[in-house]
């Protein structure tokens, strides 16, 4: 399964180099520093990052009112959002592009071509799947919590910062981890809307160097390979305590 | 209105500053005798400040697509404006405080999207029909210019700007400079010696080797001579010397037509987007037009389309439900085995996530080459060296497809499975296990079927606010970390039911469907279970209803209320039963008695029919 450890660090740049280990040499890794590897990666973790932390916001607020209150539509609203999750984002990228020309004729930032807009169309999409997630977890914080609150003197602003969100940080990473991680791996539609090389994400910049059979560069491309996987294994190490941790049961003894 | 700015709520209660466009500051719901905006706290000023931003930033957008002619998005800023200022400002608008900002984005790159997909679906938007009317004209102009005969050269020297190339001609009135993009414009400031432009400000002149070097760009350079492509355009073939070329078609605006100025032919537009001559013949470029149904009829009715898109429709369903039973069985065994506690766990959890960690993108690549028929690893060293078509085999490169896939998204379900298994209460497991066990089931078995039995409940808990409103109708889907939908009809209890009443219509069906849960229910399992014989069950009760469950939501530790109480009138509710959902006090003490009596349980000495 780890066959990708093997090949990160061999000399030979082809599929054959099949003998683990034979030759460990940091030669990729030199070579990267000569393409744009580290210009995809910063660009990619900007994205990545940018899209999680917008979707864990919006879809914290939007679920919070969906658990919440009390309101005509909601039924409505979740159903359309459970419909609406449906249609994979990808499949619209003719549509993205088209809008994506027409807003850039207005605001270049949203544009084709501009990371805002790829994170725009992130977090678009990110919504409908992320608060569905969110709204089942919301539901099992129990309402006392609020109302204890309420009656303390909390404004509803103060209710979700301070407690609601603190308590259901265990979904909020799991949704922060899944968005960064999808984020990270997206091809379709960063390859539609970033054109210049300077602005590609790993997705896109890494597939360039294999999409060819004949002269993939394996090489280069394990060792990018390796580097990019790094992130996405340190966030979850480090939200693996949210995760594996269920703080909501412990809050509702006093 | 009079806001009393003494009442509890409003003595500097206020929330953090937030990144993003987040809700606004409001007050509860219900606190309608004091205006929140007239509590100026910092959380009103961030409001301020962040709604300041977005409409500076709305305002912009407005301005800009008023200038571009956008009026599409200019209709669409000014409506989400509105709504914002309205939402955030407005003390009847609380919900919408926390939706908006995802619905806008939602709304925009989402339906609007998924709206506009449905759209192109029906028109001819493709090749040759990518733009509107007016830029299929000017198109058409551009495309077919040709030098007039006998039109007047004017002397012409190549510039540039910065990367781009333009042109310098030399007229009566002085000197013109325009590039692909500007049409030619007067240049004050020009130096000419002997009809060769020396220096143009904002330009310098291209030296003859860099003209020679970028011949190709310098022949294909076309300067509009102004905004209208009816007026042509300057060209040159030997950097010289400019042409003006001029279109050979001529758009007659009022008519709507097209008319080749050579030949005479009239192009007038068609139904399908395009100019067509009376004999049939049309112009290359045409725009974009609705075209029904067409789309659809090529795409099922055509065999060359139909054919190839039904199999893979077929092999894309199969896919799915492939995958996803593979991964979902491989992360649940997964995860069942690494909940142990085990030496070594993390590590253990870690290596499983990896897999995870790379990006799809990144794992597909890579087990494209893992997978070459020649040189891949699989193949070469696993397989010693046999030639196995992966990927060329049609078969086996779907078996490969769904292998791979099952690498890429077992992960995942583990994640899942492991937060679900991690949200059960850890009595549960040694009360299940023990009861299973004293029932004689096997240690493996009892924790497969409890927890998946569990885990079936944990992820058709109802949302505890609407027990009482929506008690027969779907619950909360998605609930808990996994986001399945699952119908439910009884919700496990919340401490927060106990509390709100039943509405006046719960009555006959609801009591009587509660009595015979609440029979099944009352089976609590007592300290020495396992001493007591394995007899039958009760044909008609399922097995793992048979067993006490406690409310999820509650920590482990107070299950030491639940336990079975020895004084009847008490017992009723706090034993927890999910049956007892949303039960007043009063309705579990009135049917105390009854409920006694209506006991199923077989056990010879359970702990409610021996009292």
């Amino acid at each position: 399964m780890y066959v990708l450890s093997a090949s990160l660090s061999e000399n030979g740049t082809l599929t054959g180099s099949n003998t683990l280990f034979a030759d460990v040499s940091t030669a990729n890794y030199a070579q990267l520093g000569a393409t744009m590897f580290w210009t995809w990666t910063v660009n990619t973790i900007v994205v990545a990052v940018a899209t999680s932390v917008g979707t864990v916001l919006m879809g914290a607020a939007a679920a919070y009112a969906f658990s919440r209150f009390r309101f005509t539509g909601r039924r409505a609203g979740l159903t359309s959002l459970l419909v609406l999750q449906m249609f994979p984002q990808m499949l619209a990228f003719v549509a993205i592009f088209l809008l994506l020309l027409g807003l850039g004729d207005v605001v270049p930032a949203l544009g084709l071509d501009s990371k805002v807009a790829l994170v725009a169309v992130y977090l678009g999409g990110a919504l409908g799947v992320n608060t569905f997630l969110m709204y089942g977890f919301f539901n099992t914080v129990p309402r006392e919590l609020d109302e204890a609150a309420k009656l303390d003197g909390a404004t509803h602003a103060q209710i979700y910062w301070t407690i609601i969100l603190r308590l259901v940080a265990p979904i909020l990473a799991v949704v922060a981890l899944l968005s960064f991680i999808s984020t990270f791996g997206e091809f379709i539609v960063a390859r539609v809307v970033l054109s210049s090389e300077s602005r590609w994400t790993l997705a896109v910049g890494l597939y360039g160097w294999v999409s060819s059979l004949r002269e993939a560069n394996w090489g280069l491309f394990t060792a990018g390979a390796v580097i990019s996987a790094l992130p996405v294994l340190a966030l979850f190490l480090y939200l693996q305590k949210y995760i594996v941790g269920g703080l909501t049961a412990g809050s509702v003894k006093g | 209105m009079s806001a009393p700015q003494t009442t509890a709520d409003a003595t500097g209660v206020d929330a953090p500053g937030r990144p993003g466009p987040g809700p606004g500051r409001g007050r509860p719901p219900r606190a309608r005798d004091a205006s929140h905006a007239r509590d100026y706290g910092p959380g009103f000023v961030a409001k301020l400040v962040l709604m300041a931003v977005v409409d500076a930033f709305g305002v912009y957008v407005v301005w800009s697509a008023w200038q571009s002619s956008s009026y599409g998005v200019l209709a669409a800023t000014l409506v989400l404006l509105l709504v914002a200022n309205w939402a955030y400002f407005s003390r009847r608008a609380l919900p919408l405080k926390y939706v908006l900002p995802g619905l806008v984005f939602l709304l925009v790159y989402q339906v609007f999207v998924v709206a506009y997909t449905g759209y192109v679906a029906f028109t001819n938007y493709g090749t040759g029909h990518n733009t509107t009317k007016e830029q299929a004209v000017s198109a058409l102009l551009v495309q077919n210019e040709r030098r007039v005969e006998g039109s007047a050269s004017v002397p012409l020297t190549v510039v540039a700007d910065g990367d781009e190339l333009g042109f310098a001609v030399v007229t009566e009135d002085g000197v013109e400079v325009g590039t692909a993009d500007d049409p030619l414009a007067a240049a004050d400031g020009a130096t000419v010696e002997d009809d060769r432009v020396t220096a143009v400000p904002g330009y310098e002149v291209l030296p003859r080797d860099q003209v020679l070097q970028r011949q190709g760009e310098v022949t294909d350079l076309r300067v509009p001579v102004s905004d209208d492509p009816e007026d042509g355009s300057v060209r040159t073939t030997d950097a010289r010397t400019g042409y003006v070329y001029l279109s050979t078609l001529e758009h007659d605006a009022a008519a709507d037509t097209l008319t080749d100025t050579t030949t005479g032919t009239v192009y007038a537009p068609n139904d399908e987007g395009q100019f067509e001559a009376q004999d049939g013949t049309t112009l290359a470029v045409g725009w974009r037009v609705p075209v029904g149904f067409d789309n659809f009829t090529t795409a099922f009715g055509d065999s060359r389309y139909a054919e190839p898109f039904l199999a893979i429709l077929v092999w894309t369903f199969v896919f799915a439900v492939g995958s996803v039973a593979t991964t979902f069985l491989l992360g649940l065994f997964l995860a069942i085995t690494f909940d142990v506690r085990l030496r070594g766990r993390r590590f253990y959890r870690t290596l499983m996530i990896l897999p995870y960690a790379i990006p799809g993108f990144l794992a597909a690549l890579l087990w494209s080459g893992l997978l070459n028929t020649r040189f891949g690893f699989v193949n070469d060293v696993l397989l010693g060296g046999a030639e196995i078509p992966w990927l060329t085999d049609p078969w086996l490169a779907k078996l490969a497809v769904l292998g791979v896939n099952l690498w890429l998204g077992f992960p995942y379900m583990f994640l899942i499975c492991t937060g679900a298994l991690q949200s059960l209460p850890s009595d549960a497991w040694r009360r299940r296990g023990s009861t299973a066990r004293g029932d004689g089931a096997p240690g493996g078995r009892s924790r497969c079927r409890c927890s998946s039995s569990r885990r079936r409940r944990c992820s058709s808990r109802r949302s505890p606010s609407t027990s009482t409103t929506s008690r027969s109708s779907t619950c909360s889907p998605g609930a808990d970390r996994a986001s399945t939908t699952r119908r439910c009809r009884w919700g496990t209890p919340t401490s927060s039911s106990r509390w709100s009443t039943p509405s006046p219509a719960s009555t006959g069906r609801r009591r009587r469907l509660r009595s015979r849960e609440r029979a099944v229910d009352r089976r609590v399992p007592h300290r020495r279970d396992h001493l007591r014989p394995r007899v039958p069950r009760h044909p008609l009760v399922r097995g793992d209803q048979l067993t006490w469950r406690p409310p999820q939501h509650l920590p482990p530790s107070a299950g030491v209320s639940r336990r079975p109480r020895r004084n009847g009138a008490a017992a009723a509710p706090a034993a927890g039963s999910p049956s007892s959902a949303g039960a007043t006090s009063s309705a579990s003490s009135r049917s105390s008695t009854p409920r006694s009596r209506s006991c199923t349980c077989s056990r010879p000495r359970c702990p409610r029919t021996a009292r």
